[in-house]
Formats: C-alpha cells, sequence, structure tokens
C-alpha cells in the first residue's frame, strides 16, 4: 500500500504542473485583464495605467510570466553592485523598461530618437517550487497569506457538510433499500428530486428567510457574532452559524449519497451470495449490515474522493448567501478582478485537493474490498 | 422686589434648561451602543492612506484619519475648518501657486503625539517618491515641493497655477510619522508588503481609532476618547463596525432584524418598502441624491482601426468615423428615442433621475437651462431620416440610402455591451433595445463579464458600452477632461474610448482650469457651455443619475444625513439599547 501510495503522489506531480500551466494559461488568455479592474477610475492618467502593468509584471510574455510564478525572477534579473537596480540579466529579460510619457507610451529622445529607459529593479520572487506565491495584486500582501486566512472558515464548514451528508445520506439510502418500495423509499426519493432540483442560493435564501428572519431562531448568516471584540469564539459556542449552511451544502450530498446507497444495495442483495446467506439462515439485519452494506459501500467510494475536492475547496454560491468567509468567495472575486496570484494559488490548493481526494478514493476501496490489493 | 423676581426667573430657567441639555451633554463616551454598517464588497486592502486605492480601505481610512482639506458637509465644499479636516485656513501667495495651509493644533494621535504639518509632509515625500504602488500621478504632476514651516503651517508650491489646485490635494492625508519613519522607513516601494498596514497601532483626529480586523468578516474602530471635534463633547458610539454582507437580500434582512444600525444605499428592490416603513416610523430614512451616473458609451470613430487621439507632437490623428455613430443625427435619434419614463419604471423602480449631461442637477457647475433630451420618437425619425438612414425593403430596420459613413445598404445594426449580472442595467437596455427598435434600429444585446467589458472599452473596438460612472465628491468638472478631450483618447488605457474631439469643449475645459482669479460664475458659465456641447454631441447618452435611500434603526438617536456625507456626525449618534 505504501508503496503505490508513493507511486500515485509521484505520479500526481506532472499532472499538477499541467493543471497550473493549463489554470495559468486559461486566466492570462482570458479577456479583460488585472489593470482594467484595478485601475477602472476615471481619476487615473493613462500612464499610471501603464505603470500599473510594469508593477504586476503582466506586460512580459506569457511564458516568462508563468516562469516567473513557478520559478521565480530573482535568477532572472539581479543586482551586482548592490545599488538597489537590477544590472544584470537572463537573455529572455529586459533590464530596462521604457520612461513613459502622458499617455502611457514610451518616452522618445528627440535628439538621438531613441527610447529613453529606466533600470528596474532586481527581481525578488522566488516562485512557487521555492515556496513563494507571490502578493495579490488586489489585497497586497501574500497570497498564501489570504489563503491561509480563509482555509479555516472553508474546512470547518466543507468538514461538517461532508459528515453530515455522508452519514445521513448513507442511513438514508439504507433504509430505502431496506424499505425498498414502501413510503420511506418514495419519501425518500421525491425528497431527493426536490433537494436536487433547488439552487443551493434558492434554499440558502429560503433558509435565511424562514430561520433567521421570520422564526429569529438561528442567525442571519455570518461565521461568528459581530461583536467590538476581535475573537471569534470557538466553534462549539457558535454552532447556530453553521447550521444553515450545514443544511444548503449537505443537503445535495444527502441527496446524491442516499440515491446511490439505494441502487448499490440493491444491487448487492441481488447477488448470489445474499441469496447463500439468506439459505444458511442469516438473519436479515446481519445479512443487510454485514454483507449487505459493506459491499455496497465500494460503488460508494468512487464518489468519495472528489465530494472531498468540492467540500474542502469551498462553494462560492453558499459562501456568497451566507457571507461565509472561505475560499469559495474568495476565488470568485479574484477571478473577477483578475488577481492572478490568489487565483491560481487557490487553483494549486484544489488541486492538491483533487489529487488527494482521488487518492483516498482508491485506498478506500482497497479497505472496504478485500479483493483489491495494490502491492 | 421685580429684580428679585426677575433674576429668580432667570435662575430657575437655567435650571430647567440646564435640567433638559444635561442628559445629553454629559453622557459618556461609547455609552451609545456599537454602530454596524453593512460592507456589500471585500475587505480593505489597507489602512495605509499612502497605498490605498479602492472604496472599502477608504471607507474605513475616513474613519480613523483626518482629511487633509475637510468637505463642509452642509455646502460639499472643500473648506477650512470644516469638520474632519487638518487644515483651519489656507493663503495664496500672489504667483497663484504657493499655498501656505495653517493647520490646526488641537488634533492628536490615539497615542498622544499632536497632529502636525510634520504628519503630512511624511505623506508627500512617500507618495511624491514615485516609488509607492499607488496610483498618485495627478499629486506627483501637481506639487512642485512643499515646506514644513512650523509645526502647524505648511507651504505647498505647485506646478502651475490653475483652479482645481485643491481638488488635486483630495488625496493628501496625514499619517503618523512618528510611526510611519520607524515601521517603514523610506522603503516606500516595499510599503506594500509591511504587516503595519492592516494592524496599525495608531490612528486618530477622528472619531474612532483602529481596533482589530478579521479577514473576510468584519473590521472594527472604537471611539477615540481624544476626539476633539465630538457634537456632544465626546464620540457616543462605542464603535464602528464595517461588517461584510454579501447578499444584498440578506443585507436588508439583517437590517429589517435590527442586526445593522444603519443601510447606506437601500437596494432599488426594497426601497418603496422601506419607505413606507419609514414613513410609518418604524426606520428613519433619507433621500438624497446617488454619486454615480449611469451612461452609454457612443464609439465615434472606426472601431476597426482605433487610434490614439493624439500623437507625439500633441496633433490630431485621424479616428476613421464609426459607420453608424459617426453621425450626430443618429446619436441624437438614440437621445431622442429613449422614454425615461419607461425606462425609470421597468428598470429603476422609479428612483432615477434623468440627467442631461455629466453633471448632476446638485452640483455647482450645473448651468440652468440644461435638460434632458425629451421623448420625441417622431423627432428621432426625422433625425435619422435625415442622416439618410431609411427603410427602403419595409422590413422594420433602416438601412444606409445616402449616408454618411456606412455602405449604402448596410443596415442600422449596432450591438449594445453592458456589464452581466447587473439586473438594473439588464433591465435598462432590454427596454431601450425594444425603444430603439421601434425607430428602426437593429440593436443586439450583450452582457458581458465585467473585466471583459472594460478591456472592449478601454480597447475602443466596441459600438456602444453601457456602465456606472462614479462623479467626484466635492464636484469636480475639469474630471471631464480625462473622459472627453484628446489626451485621454489613449488605446488601451484613456477613458476617452468615444475618441470624442471637439476643439471648443477642449479650449472651455482648459479655459476655464485655468482661468486667472478663478472666478465660479465665470467658471460655472464655461462648464456650462462645454455640458450642452457634450449634450448635444451626445458622445454618451447620459440616461440617469438617482437618489439612493439610506436608513437607520429609530433606535439611533442624533442621526441627521445630509447630502454632503451620511456621517458627518457619527460621533453624535446614539444607539439606545434594544
Amino acid at each position: 500500500m505504501t508503496k503505490y501510495v508513493i507511486r500515485r503522489l509521484l505520479q500526481a506531480i506532472p499532472i499538477f504542473l499541467c493543471a497550473t500551466l493549463l489554470s495559468y494559461l486559461l486566466m492570462a488568455l482570458a479577456p479583460g485583464g488585472p489593470v482594467e479592474i484595478l485601475a477602472f477610475n476615471n481619476r487615473m492618467k493613462p500612464r499610471e495605467r501603464e505603470e500599473l502593468k510594469y508593477i504586476l509584471g503582466i506586460n512580459d510574455p506569457l511564458p516568462v510570466q508563468y516562469l516567473r510564478w513557478l520559478l521565480g525572477d530573482d535568477w532572472m534579473r539581479w543586482d551586482n553592485d548592490g545599488d538597489g537596480l537590477a544590472d544584470s540579466a537572463v537573455f529572455f529579460i529586459d533590464l530596462y523598461a521604457p520612461k513613459l510619457n502622458d499617455s502611457g507610451k514610451p518616452l522618445i529622445d528627440d535628439s538621438s530618437g531613441e527610447m529613453i529607459t529606466r533600470s528596474l529593479p532586481p527581481g525578488t520572487q522566488r516562485g512557487i517550487l521555492r515556496g513563494d506565491f507571490g502578493n495579490s495584486f488586489y489585497y497586497k500582501r501574500s497570497a498564501m497569506e489570504v489563503l491561509v486566512e480563509r482555509l479555516p472558515a472553508t474546512l470547518e464548514l466543507g468538514l461538517t457538510s461532508f459528515v453530515v451528508g455522508i452519514t445521513l445520506g448513507l442511513a438514508v439510502g439504507i433504509l430505502s433499500a431496506v424499505y425498498h418500495g414502501r413510503l420511506f423509499d418514495q419519501l425518500s426519493r421525491i425528497g431527493a428530486v426536490i433537494v436536487n432540483s433547488i439552487p443551493n442560493f434558492g434554499l440558502g435564501l429560503l433558509l435565511l428567510l424562514f430561520f433567521g428572519s421570520l422564526l429569529k431562531v438561528l442567525p442571519l448568516g455570518g461565521r461568528c457574532k459581530t461583536l467590538l471584540d476581535p475573537s471569534c469564539v470557538p466553534l462549539p459556542e457558535r454552532l447556530e452559524y453553521l447550521i444553515l449552511p450545514t443544511i444548503v451544502l449537505a443537503a445535495g450530498a444527502v441527496a446524491g449519497y442516499s440515491r446511490f446507497m439505494r441502487a448499490s444495495m440493491l444491487d448487492v442483495v441481488s447477488q448470489d451470495y445474499i441469496r447463500t446467506a439468506r439459505s444458511k439462515g442469516l438473519q436479515e439485519r446481519r445479512i443487510w449490515l454485514r454483507h449487505g452494506m459493506r459491499n455496497a459501500f465500494i460503488p460508494i467510494a468512487t464518489f468519495l474522493g472528489p465530494s472531498i475536492t468540492f467540500l474542502l475547496s469551498g462553494s462560492a454560491v453558499t459562501e456568497q448567501v451566507f457571507s461565509w468567509p472561505g475560499v469559495g468567495r474568495l476565488a470568485v472575486n479574484s477571478v473577477i478582478r483578475r488577481d492572478y496570484p490568489v487565483i491560481m494559488i487557490v487553483v494549486i490548493y484544489a488541486a492538491i485537493a483533487t489529487i488527494l481526494g482521488y487518492l483516498m478514493s482508491d485506498i478506500l476501496y482497497g479497505i472496504i474490498d478485500p479483493r483489491i490489493r495494490y502491492d | 422686589m421685580n429684580k428679585l423676581i426677575r433674576i429668580a426667573t432667570v435662575v430657575a430657567l437655567l435650571v430647567f434648561t440646564t435640567t433638559l441639555i444635561a442628559p445629553t451633554v454629559a453622557q459618556d463616551m461609547g455609552s451609545g451602543g456599537p454602530i454596524i454598517e453593512p460592507n456589500f464588497g471585500d475587505d480593505p486592502t489597507t489602512f495605509n492612506p499612502i497605498i490605498a486605492n479602492d472604496g472599502t480601505s477608504y471607507d474605513v481610512i475616513n474613519r480613523m484619519f483626518p482629511d487633509f482639506i475637510g468637505v463642509d458637509s452642509a455646502t460639499i465644499a472643500y473648506m477650512g475648518g470644516a469638520k474632519g479636516g487638518l487644515v483651519s485656513s489656507w493663503d495664496i501667495a500672489e504667483d497663484g501657486v504657493t499655498y501656505t495651509f495653517h493647520l490646526r493644533d488641537d488634533m492628536a494621535w490615539s497615542d498622544g503625539v499632536p497632529i502636525t504639518a510634520a504628519d503630512v509632509a511624511w505623506f508627500l515625500t512617500a507618495t511624491l517618491s514615485g516609488e509607492t504602488t499607488s496610483p498618485r500621478q495627478q499629486l506627483q504632476d501637481s506639487v512642485a515641493s512643499y515646506e514644513v514651516v512650523d509645526d502647524h503651517t505648511l507651504t505647498i508650491v505647485f506646478n502651475e497655477a490653475n483652479c482645481t489646485l485643491i481638488d488635486t490635494l483630495n488625496p493628501v492625508y496625514p499619517v503618523p510619522a512618528h510611526v510611519y519613519e520607524e515601521v517603514y522607513g523610506d522603503d516606500y516601494a516595499g510599503m506594500d508588503e509591511n504587516d503595519y498596514n492592516l494592524n496599525p497601532t495608531v490612528s486618530g483626529g477622528e472619531a474612532f481609532v483602529f481596533s482589530n480586523f478579521r479577514p473576510g468578516e468584519q473590521t472594527t474602530l472604537l471611539a477615540n476618547a481624544d476626539y476633539t471635534e465630538a457634537e456632544l463633547g465626546a464620540v457616543i458610539p462605542q464603535g464602528w463596525v464595517y461588517k461584510i454582507v454579501t447578499d444584498q437580500v440578506v443585507q436588508m434582512e439583517q437590517f429589517f432584524t435590527g442586526e445593522l444600525t444603519f443601510v447606506d444605499s437601500v437596494p432599488q428592490a426594497n426601497r418603496d418598502d422601506v419607505k413606507a416603513r419609514g414613513a410609518a416610523g418604524e426606520f428613519q430614512i433619507f433621500e438624497t441624491p446617488a454619486g454615480t451616473i449611469r451612461f452609454l458609451s457612443l464609439n465615434i470613430a472606426d472601431p476597426s482601426n482605433p487610434q490614439d487621439g493624439l500623437d507625439e507632437d500633441g496633433n490630431p490623428i485621424d479616428q476613421g468615423h464609426h459607420p453608424i455613430l459617426g453621425d450626430v443625427r443618429v446619436r441624437q435619434a438614440l437621445n431622442y428615442g429613449m422614454n425615461f419614463d419607461e425606462v425609470n419604471e421597468g428598470a429603476f423602480f422609479g428612483t432615477g433621475v434623468p440627467v442631461a449631461s455629466h453633471v448632476r442637477p446638485t452640483d455647482w457647475s450645473f448651468p440652468p437651462g440644461l435638460e434632458p433630451y425629451p421623448f420625441d420618437a417622431e423627432k428621432a425619425m426625422s433625425l435619422l431620416d435625415e442622416a439618410g438612414f431609411t427603410d427602403s425593403d419595409g422590413d422594420g430596420v433602416r438601412e444606409c440610402n445616402g449616408c454618411m459613413h456606412a455602405e449604402e445598404g448596410a443596415p442600422l445594426a449596432l450591438t449594445v455591451k453592458t456589464n452581466a449580472g447587473n439586473t438594473s442595467q439588464e433591465a435598462l437596455y432590454t427596454i431601450l433595445q425594444d425603444q430603439w427598435n421601434e425607430l428602426g434600429f437593429n440593436i443586439t444585446l450583450e452582457f458581458v463579464e465585467f473585466g471583459t467589458l472594460v478591456s472592449e472599452f478601454v480597447a475602443q473596438t466596441y459600438d456602444a458600452i453601457g456602465v456606472f460612472w462614479g462623479l467626484a465628491t466635492p464636484a469636480n468638472p475639469n474630471g471631464i477632461a480625462d473622459i472627453f478631450l484628446p489626451g485621454a483618447d489613449v488605446v488601451g488605457s484613456g477613458y476617452n474610448t468615444q475618441s470624442f474631439n471637439n476643439p471648443r469643449l477642449n479650449e472651455l475645459i482648459e479655459d476655464a482650469r485655468n482661468l486667472p482669479g478663478c472666478d465660479l460664475e465665470t467658471r460655472k458659465a464655461m462648464y456650462g457651455e462645454a455640458y450642452q456641447i457634450l449634450r448635444d454631441e451626445s458622445p454618451w447618452i447620459w440616461i440617469s443619475t438617482g437618489n439612493v435611500l439610506l436608513a437607520a434603526q429609530t433606535s439611533v438617536e442624533n442621526w441627521a444625513p445630509r447630502a454632503g456625507g451620511a456621517r458627518w456626525n457619527i460621533d453624535a449618534w446614539t444607539i439606545a439599547e434594544s
């Protein structure tokens, strides 16, 4: 098993790099750039907008931008004499930038007809492979810091929803199979269709309006009580804030898992070995739980990995409706602003979560199904 | 005896009056509960005014740093001695470029250090270094030098005399130099990355001081014990919480349930309800003109070959002509063909206010007699006929039959784009599409993601793009230079994206800016003529400004918003215990 895990992790490296490259390309080639958004202000002059492109490094060719993000730029342009300005650079990097006129165009020396240039500072970025994820264009600080600030909220909500979703989903699925064709089964089927038909934002708003506004028994969004005090009390003391977003996120999971589990259980109980168990005179309960459920889990494990990825990456819609300060909301805002460093760190986070999620699914197969051996 | 009675009466009156006033005056600092205000946007990016560049950051900074020059909330104009401003008065030397600012001597930072000219100088030194990442070109281009004369006197010398120099100083704030020097030193370029930006230890000069910041959730300020301008002698609210609420429906529900103290812009969908409940005494409400204008920018130049407005020597570059919008009669026809009442009801819930040009009716430079185009479909159609666009094949869409710039037979077709996801914008242009198609246009409507829309806007490759625009407060009519003068027609980064160039307008804007003596009435007349030109030439269709509706809980005493500022007396707001 250990060898298998190591092999899978090694295989994940090129997948991870491809994912970052594709994401970077998609992001950078999308119409509209960060300057258009950050500088959509008529008080700013054309020169300022052009300067901003140099500051953010988005004037460079795309491969250079990607290399800088991946490997940093401290090796691309450096300062030998310690005057704070770069005096050496690799062949594909400019050592100088043009001075700009008020229109943001390069200034030309009237006498020589040549472009007037200025020295650039040396590169300071180390690149993601050396742990430097760059600074957010919008938040003006480390993209890693921005992500880390949002992770606890997303993990809190994601894990709670996952546990609730899978527990209820599997239980409802098993019971639906046990009571196949009876009232419980019919009700759970109708419930699943209804839940799947309501979009998360609609369900979230309905719940907020009913429990928060009408009954006033649960808070209207947020993660902690609004206080002058900076602290957010520990989770057990503010569970009421988790209830509604958890219901919204878990509802879909319950609906999905219950259907899969029901179908899987029904498939298993029609197998020969179940018939054999029955003919041996085993109790129905033992047949369902010991022989049926364990085998029915195998196809379910396929969905566990992607579910974990989804829940760890945050749900932008739910976080938006509930003003939940998580990664999903951060990701959407960053895409709207074209905040490349933050978009990319979220992509990396999601890519790692995906790779680990699928790996977890495969490991689960091995645990649930004794026929599967990885070594 | 009479004298005795008179004295007794006066004493009795004094005692009575004192009894009435005393409970108010004697209120303790922070006794009025916290103000919780929703933030519909994102986190503030910094609490350092030198590098701030987003509205949310300024929302917080303005509560905890004084302005350099305050704005009088009654007249909405810069004024020495205005509440919240460090400058008590200023003198202009005869050369017209040397301004001497006299500063108040009663303001102090939260650590007790007085706020002085050195604090303003620190801001200027950092900003004028050109090393910070903050966009302050206007300031950098205008200020030649500055000198701290003494603790409370600062001289600024500008590069040239003109009538907008005070506006230029709008981004200037005093910053605690004694702290900034220690924290940032002279590393202005590295200022962005300093942790102090979001964890300031010293603020002051305003009603609140910084307390804490919870990313993604809220920013909290506390009452400033040393605030010297408090209406009631001390800052009454315990603090101010700027709480992120990312959904407008939820935001209003939080207000209805009393979780929020105050909402500074009630969404259009809730206005009637809030107004009715306000009239019934359930809330306090206040309506005031909005700071934004909705417009449709019409590309006058050839969209297939965008060009800068001026060459390197400042000479105009031929822009070509938009095949349809290059003719002013078509642009005017679009104006005449807009039924504002229908638009107002259908898209703005009746809250829109028609505008004729790039000026709000409340701005000082608004000229009498500047009227929006009336709805006149007949006039619109006759203008189109005159422009050579007629419907020769009877399909309802006009074609070029002797028009100025389009090919013969080309349909009168335009693509109008606006930002996707904004329901009022989408409703507005859907209605306008119908109205204009009735005239014989063939309008294609596209709702585009905002970033993509802006990139097309600055690339100048569009027919017509509709967005919002914020107007400066106090109004700076010279701002139209950045939108309608050829110097701002820079493909990819200028905002004269419609490539408008009218020599008379250019002259008026320059003259109004540089008028010797800066006589306000003369300047007003000049800007008035400029607005009239813009209205008649229609490089934009100015659609609407609007009123914003502010609402506060009835538990907030002393809530007295003005057009020039909803929070001008925030230090006196008293939130009764609920």
